[in-house]
């Protein structure tokens, strides 16, 4: 299997800052490595850092230690030009504005790839529509972003992720505003799209019950332990779910 | 346009305007001095500051995720008050010597002062952005600025001789006859300079919509974009507001009527977009504030508020009706 993302001795936090002489070490030192076409969620308790590591590993702060690498290239030596067509994000960032349609929002993917102008070509629109295919959203193409649903909102995003055409696509909280039925099609649409792309997706998350059924693997973070990853089920057995979240877990 | 020079406050026959405009012989000099001197460069200065000031706006409010960002906000056009409220006051009450007593070289100074004000705030402003990671701290230390800037001129006025402070409280209505014959080449130039430079942040502009993360993850520098609009939007304000005072308004309103005239968030539209619609709005507060029978001519800064200020509202209400309507 081919190494997708590969976190070497990385530690996060923020660098020291005003009269604190002192960086804010957010975690251990971690060593992790995901695989091409795996699906990997992150979860644990408030304030483990799940925000600051996926906010490092999308290049939006510096590492405080170690380093990043990302099929094969190591961060901090890539443009963020580069950067945007190695990995997409899906962040919590809110979308308000009155005008831009679920096409618009979409085909701002392709933004890496066309110039100034942006005119985009035959290719560009049919990768867009492609894109809201399988996200199933091309129905909405021309409604208002701002009047869809949470869910589909964050549907239009993973098919912005997509038109981006990344390898790697993160997701921060994806779930977060969802309702039950919208969760378990997000997840299930996450799912398929690592087995039919290949994609690489990773995801944090706080709803352990649906992660553990859906997800490759399972990265668990909490305050003073170190981050470790393992299969889910391995996760269960060796009583890690409880230790990292302090109460007691059975499927 | 060609109303704007038909009308004025001097009733001139529409035949003896095109005997001016056209045939170069036989005309009354009289009136060809109002028409070449006086209305064509009115004409001209509202219709490049309507634009700046239109695409200044749309600027701000994309950056700032704001609609209710203007070109004030930043405080750059407070910094230009002060400018004109020192230099007023040093003229005046320190070296004895009204500046609207000097004619030429007082508006010039006038003109001078605005855009040395103005732009010391935009430097400062440059230097906090380059500082500060948070665009809404940036906005909140723009419009701390604007507060203190204002405080500092509110102090120099009341020190200030009446006839300063009468010379300012002109300046502060704004005017498009502020430019003389021989600088309109130059305020022609810079800001048309300025409003290309616009085009050419289209694709950053679009990508902010998104908000920075997203921008940042599509390949955007958002930090250098950042101070990129922030000097283009504060050069435009800076030069406009230095000739023609702070007007008010069009700022704020162009870049609504215009996303909500052409139904679209996207910037290689709303550039030209606010630009004509800037253009526009300019030119009608440009005729009715000259109005025939109407003694000199109206403070440009009421008239494009008491027709911008319905007008944005009555735009807000139909976008509310059609969303509300949309399934």
């Amino acid at each position: 299997m081919t190494e997708m993302l590969k976190l070497n001795k990385l530690q996060i936090g923020y660098a020291p800052q005003g009269k604190q002489k002192e960086p804010v070490s957010l975690s251990f030192p971690i060593e992790v490595i995901v695989n091409k076409g795996e699906m990997v969620a992150l979860t644990g308790p408030n304030g483990a850092g799940k925000s600051t590591l996926f906010r490092t590993i999308a290049g939006f702060q510096n590492a405080l230690e170690g380093s990043i690498i990302i099929d094969g290239k190591q961060l901090n030596t890539l443009s963020l030009r580069q950067m945007s067509k190695l990995l997409s994000v899906v962040f919590t960032d809110r979308i308000s504005d009155a005008y831009l349609s679920v096409f618009d929002v979409v085909a701002t993917g392709r933004y890496p790839y066309i110039n100034q102008w942006m005119k985009m070509s035959k290719t560009d629109k049919q990768i867009v529509h492609q894109s809201m295919e399988m996200t199933g959203i091309a129905r909405f193409a021309t409604r208002l972003f701002r009047s869809l649903s949470d869910g589909e909102q964050q549907k239009v995003l993973i098919a912005k992720a997509l038109a981006q055409q990344t390898p790697l696509i993160i997701l921060d909280e994806p779930a977060a505003f969802l309702d039950y039925p919208s969760k378990l099609s997000l997840l299930k649409l996450l799912k398929k799209l690592c087995n039919e792309t290949q994609k690489t997706i990773l995801l944090s998350s706080h709803d352990l019950e649906m992660i553990v059924r859906h997800v490759d693997k399972l990265w668990l973070m909490a305050p003073n332990l170190p981050l470790i990853a393992g299969m889910p089920s391995q996760l269960i057995e060796n009583k890690s779910i409880e230790k990292y979240f302090g109460v007691a877990y059975s499927l | 346009m060609l109303a704007n020079v038909l009308w004025g406050s001097v009733l001139i026959a529409p035949k003896t305007v095109f005997e001016v405009l056209f045939l170069q012989h036989d005309i009354p000099i009289g009136e060809s001095l109002i028409i070449w001197d006086y209305r064509i460069p009115q004409l001209i200065v509202a219709i490049f500051a309507g634009a700046g000031l239109a695409v200044a706006g749309l600027l701000l409010q994309t950056l700032f995720r704001n609609p209710l960002a203007d070109p004030s906000i930043l405080g750059i056009s407070s910094g230009a008050s002060f400018g004109v409220a020192l230099l007023l006051f040093v003229s005046g009450t320190l070296a004895g010597t009204a500046l609207s007593t000097l004619g030429w070289i007082g508006t010039l100074g006038t003109s001078l002062a605005a855009l040395a004000g103005a732009i010391v705030v935009l430097i400062f402003l440059m230097a906090v952005s380059s500082k500060v990671s948070h665009i809404v701290s940036l906005l909140i230390v723009g419009i701390m600025i604007a507060y203190l800037a204002g405080a500092l001129t509110g102090l120099l006025r009341f020190y200030s001789r009446k006839e300063d402070i009468q010379a300012f409280v002109i300046w502060g209505m704004g005017t498009f006859s502020g430019v003389s014959r021989d600088q309109l080449p130059y305020f022609v130039l810079v800001i048309s300079i300025g409003l290309m430079a616009s085009i050419f942040l289209a694709k950053p502009l679009n990508m902010l919509l998104l908000g920075k993360q997203y921008a940042e993850n599509l390949g955007l520098n958002t930090s250098y974009i950042t101070r990129l609009i922030i000097l283009l939007a504060g050069f435009l304000t800076a030069i406009i507001t230095a000739y023609a005072g702070p007007i008010a308004f069009i700022g704020l309103a162009v870049p609504h009527i215009a996303r909500n005239l052409f139904k679209t968030s996207d910037h290689l539209i709303l550039i030209p977009a606010s630009i004509a619609t800037g253009i526009i709005l300019a030119l009608f507060c440009n005729l009715i504030a000259r109005l025939p029978g109407i003694e000199g001519s109206l403070p440009i800064n009421a008239v494009t508020s008491l027709i911008g200020a319905p007008f944005v509202i009555a735009v807000i209400l139909r976008q509310h009706r059609s969303n509300t309507l949309t399934p």
